[in-house]
């Protein structure tokens, strides 16, 4: 429910949206942050502009919130997406705003930003003067020059209308990229970088939501299933496992209809899977079989972003709480054991690692 | 390198056998669980087998334990394990097998589910009718909906005439019939028995009703005085008698009441009709009091006012998705009164937090610390959630405290909009809704233009118990106001995309180009000049007291669920605090 109404509801909006969004400003705040922790983007509220970018340092256990704003003394904007690092340079996709902001990572500061995209969803990089930005609401991908900031072109994605479009999640193996295309959506696309086209897809379940590429190559996507009465269908979710060579599945594993998957992630190994599913689940990647036992239980929580701690597999999960106060971020380690808490901003929904 | 390959699949050979599908070898035993998913489903107090697949079993002792389960495990060194749980919960049942040359374990789970016994919701609690021969008399429940197929049947007098979810009654006879309808599935059944009574035109009893027994009104105005329903009122004859003297006399029902003495006035109003050749009178006592001229309670602002609301005097939604429900409406499950609803109106929209009205009619009262006063332009505003494309427009009722009590129990004022006066809108709308028989059911409508419908249970976003308001203690309630045409569409032509597009001006939640604050509160200002009287004649209206919103549009969007105003707070334009 919790990201996808977001998403949905984001997307009944977007029609005449465009351009919405009002900067406010403040007064700027040196940072001067090092180490390596974890950026926390929490969406904010649909159409309120409370976004923001929070940032943890484990080893001190301590968290800044509001760091874009208090760095640059300007709102992020309404429902930050996602973030990635690319040569020392964030690049925060704040979706409902149709910008990518890209920020120093230690002072926090704006370095540039990419305008006019429709409804930015997550980033991918090619090179340094080449990337794909996903977008819900739209049957394009943008292709964009980081270095200038440009939008230099698009992936004409098949089967998908202005309407209808969903793209999300991007892995690449070789000079293929493949993502994983959801709301009202079924397939895995492959990109050929150098063409950057279509080349071609594959039909999993209904509405996979997230997608990641193992240590043997394997892509691994978890479909939400959609919903009761969904126009487009209702199922029980599904992991898949798909080669990434031959672009076939390979194993598949069913939940109950109800269930709620997403947010699929692994560890730094990519030999263990995480997703999200009321409570925190892990398998291996060479498992037969899910798991009957959750790695972490529920407790009364809205978990709604999940990540695994590169350097030591510590478990990250974020709690939405009720979608209106400050979510919280749960940090446990790899045998379950509570190591930290702390809150983050509103609806804190992604991370990502220095 | 060959004839070492060839020695080892001779000894291979020789040293194991098979025995169906056990397989006996020196190998250590291997435990096969039938289920990719491991987890097994069952209902309370229904019996699961689990049969795993085993190799190299022979000679093995099986042994199965239940984590959390005290109850009485029926099967121990037997390759099957049967569990049996009264109590709905997940159990973890860990199977270790153990031969001489090893031990394999493996852990699954079983869901014990509640039984999905189908619950049948009728239209309230009315289980006898009275209908007049000829005239049709339609049926339409809802069932829970169960993952189990359900069967339906409905039958008259005993014998079977409809397999359908809905049915229609119709007689030419006289008499008394009954009418049942049963769900059923493999967990259970459930019916309800109805008796309707078929009359001539003269047998059908007449009844009329008011919502309200007391009317108060500033002298110089006049107010419509009319009953909440008539029912049988073909020939009747209405009299209003006030003081003894009789005003009206005639077929009309509504009275438009202009007493212009100052005070409290008895009046009578009698309703005179003839059944089976009898006549009855029926009679209601009503009070009105006609108050002090305008303005004598005034509470002028000062310095120290405040242009926020100080107060939630009710709040009574229609049922909705976020009404009762606890991760994003802000209901903890103490709202079961209606002054702990009230509180909870207030803390959200003292928190900045919007407060869902639900589906048409619902409605939120707020009040002042001081009169609001009718200056040039916008007097007031409500800030609602709306964004483009997504409007769910509120109407906005005016009061003042004509009697001076401090309370909003004078007479409502419209506030005209864009859509007021047009062939769409519907004065005196009145939708009534019926509490669901059980959890995790739509909430069943009826309106007073005859028509039905529902408002959707969304399982998928919104789980709460019901969407019927905890603190409406009645199994049905009517709400009245003035409806709307629903501009509601599925963009996308599949249901995936809906719009609510925005009206021109006059409403609350509504992306007005005109009288929204669309990039900053989302408020909507309001003008009091806008204010008609019953008639939609303008009332000139110096202050007011008390606002009231009220969900404006009967639409159900998809999966958007019910149209639904929503209130996130109100402001006096006029101070600038």
């Amino acid at each position: 429910m919790k990201r996808r109404l977001v998403a949905i509801v984001s997307v009944v909006a977007l029609l005449l949206c465009s351009g919405c969004m009002k900067w406010e400003y403040g007064i700027e705040e040196e940072f001067a942050v090092g180490g390596d922790g974890v950026f926390i983007t929490n969406e904010g509220n649909f159409q309120y502009g409370n976004a923001s970018l929070s940032y943890y340092d484990p080893t001190t256990m301590t968290v800044e919130n509001e760091v874009f704003y208090r760095a640059n003394a300007m709102k992020l904007g309404d429902v930050a997406q996602s973030m990635v690092i690319h040569d020392n340079v964030g690049w925060v996709i704040v979706n409902n705003s149709h910008v990518v902001f890209a920020i120093d990572l230690t002072t926090f500061k704006e370095r540039g930003r990419i305008v006019n995209l429709t409804s930015p969803r997550y980033m991918h990089f090619l090179s340094d003067e080449k990337a794909y930005i996903t977008q819900l609401w739209d049957n394009r991908i943008f292709i964009v020059n980081p270095k200038r900031y440009e939008i230099t072109g698009y992936i004409e994605c098949p089967d998908m209308t202005m309407e209808t479009g969903s793209t999300e999640q991007m892995v690449q193996y070789g000079k293929y990229v493949y993502v994983n295309c959801w709301s009202y959506q079924n397939r895995i696309l492959k990109i050929d970088t150098e063409t950057d086209r279509v080349v071609d897809e594959l039909v999993v379940g209904i509405q996979p939501t997230s997608l990641v590429l193992d240590k043997n190559n394997k892509m691994w996507t978890i479909t939400d299933g959609g919903y009761e009465n969904s126009p487009y269908g209702y199922e029980a979710p599904t992991l898949y496992c798909i080669d990434a060579e031959t672009f076939t599945i390979e194993k598949s594993f069913r939940f109950r209809l109800g269930d709620e998957a997403s947010e699929l992630q692994l560890n730094r190994a990519g030999d263990m899977l995480y997703w999200l599913n009321d409570d925190v689940w892990a398998m291996s990647v060479d498992d037969d079989r899910l798991p009957v036992r959750p790695f972490l239980e529920s407790r009364g929580t809205i978990y709604y972003g999940l990540t695994v701690s590169p350097a030591n597999g510590d478990v990250y999960v974020a709690d939405a709480i009720d979608y209106q106060q400050p979510g919280k971020i749960y940090r446990y380690a790899s045998d379950g054991v509570l190591q930290d808490e702390f809150y983050a901003g509103i609806i804190p929904g992604a991370f990502c690692w220095k | 390198m060959k004839r070492l390959l060839f020695l080892l699949m001779v000894i291979v050979a020789l040293t194991s056998c098979n025995e169906g599908s056990l397989i006996t070898t020196e190998m250590p035993p291997e435990i096969i669980i039938d289920n990719t998913s491991g987890v097994y489903t069952t209902k309370v107090d229904r019996p699961i087998t689990i049969t795993p697949q085993y190799k190299y079993v022979e000679d093995a002792l099986y042994q199965w334990s239940v984590e959390g389960y005290d109850g009485y495990i029926q099967s121990v060194n037997e390759p099957s394990f049967t569990f049996t749980s009264s109590e709905v919960g997940s159990y973890y049942v860990q199977v270790k097998v153990t031969t001489d040359y090893g031990t394999d374990r493996e852990e699954v789970r079983i869901d014990v589910v509640d039984l999905e016994i189908p619950t049948i919701s009728m239209m309230g609690t009315q289980r006898d009718y009275t209908i007049q021969q000829g005239y049709e008399l339609m049926f339409a429940p809802t069932v829970k909906a169960t993952s189990i197929p359900t069967t339906y049947c409905w039958t008259l007098n005993g014998v079977m005439v409809s397999e359908e979810l809905t049915y229609t009654f119709c007689s030419e006879e006289l008499g008394d019939y009954v009418l049942a309808f049963a769900a059923e599935n493999e967990d259970g059944r459930d019916e309800v028995v109805l008796n309707i009574r078929v009359c001539t035109p003269d047998q059908m009893p007449f009844s009329w009703r008011f919502d309200q027994t007391t009317y108060n009104y500033a002298i110089g105005r006049s107010i419509r005085i009319m009953p909440a329903e008539v029912v049988n009122g073909e020939g009747a004859v209405y009299s209003w008698v006030v003081d003894g003297v009789t005003m009206q006399e005639g077929n009309s029902s509504t009275w438009i009441c202009d007493l212009a003495q100052e005070g409290a006035h008895r009046v009578q109003a009698i309703a005179t009709v003839v059944k089976d050749d009898a006549q009855i009178t029926v009679t209601q006592e009503l009070v009105v009091n006609v108050c002090a001229p305008e303005g004598t309670y005034r509470r002028a602002a000062h310095a120290a006012s405040s242009a926020q609301w100080n107060k939630v005097y009710e709040y009574t939604p229609a049922p909705g998705q976020f009404i009762n429900e606890t991760a994003t409406g802000g209901f903890d499950g103490t709202q079961t009164t209606a002054e702990v609803a009230c509180l909870y109106a207030e803390q959200r929209m003292l928190a900045d937090n919007w407060v869902s009205l639900g589906g048409f009619g619902g409605y939120i009262v707020v009040g002042f610390d001081h009169s609001i006063a009718n200056n040039n332009g916008y007097d007031f505003a409500v800030k609602g959630n709306c964004f483009a494309n997504s409007s769910e427009p509120g109407v906005v009722w005016v009061m003042q405290d004509e009697n001076g009590d401090g309370l909003p129990n004078d007479t409502w004022y419209e506030l005209r909009g864009s859509e007021s006066g047009a062939a769409t809108t519907i004065q005196d709308y009145a939708i009534t809704y019926y509490r669901p028989e059980a959890a995790g059911m739509p909430v069943q409508w009826s309106d007073n233009q005859g028509n039905n419908g529902q408002i959707e249970y969304l399982a998928a976003f919104h789980s709460q118990d019901y969407y019927y308001p905890m603190w409406v203690e009645a199994d049905a309630y009517t709400l009245r106001g003035t409806l709307l045409e629903s501009r509601c569409y599925d963009k996308s032509g599949n249901g995936s995309y809906w719009v609510l597009p925005e009206y021109d001006w006059g409403y609350v939640d509504n992306y007005s180009a005109t009288d929204c604050n669309r990039e900053g509160d989302k408020a909507n200002t309001f003008d009091i000049s806008n204010a008609v009287n019953y008639a939609g004649q303008v009332i000139a209206l110096q202050y007011v007291d008390f606002v009231k919103v009220q969900t404006a549009v009967n639409a159900q969007c998809g999966w958007i669920g019910e149209n639904s105003t929503e209130v996130t707070g109100m402001y006096d334009c006029g101070i600038n605090n």
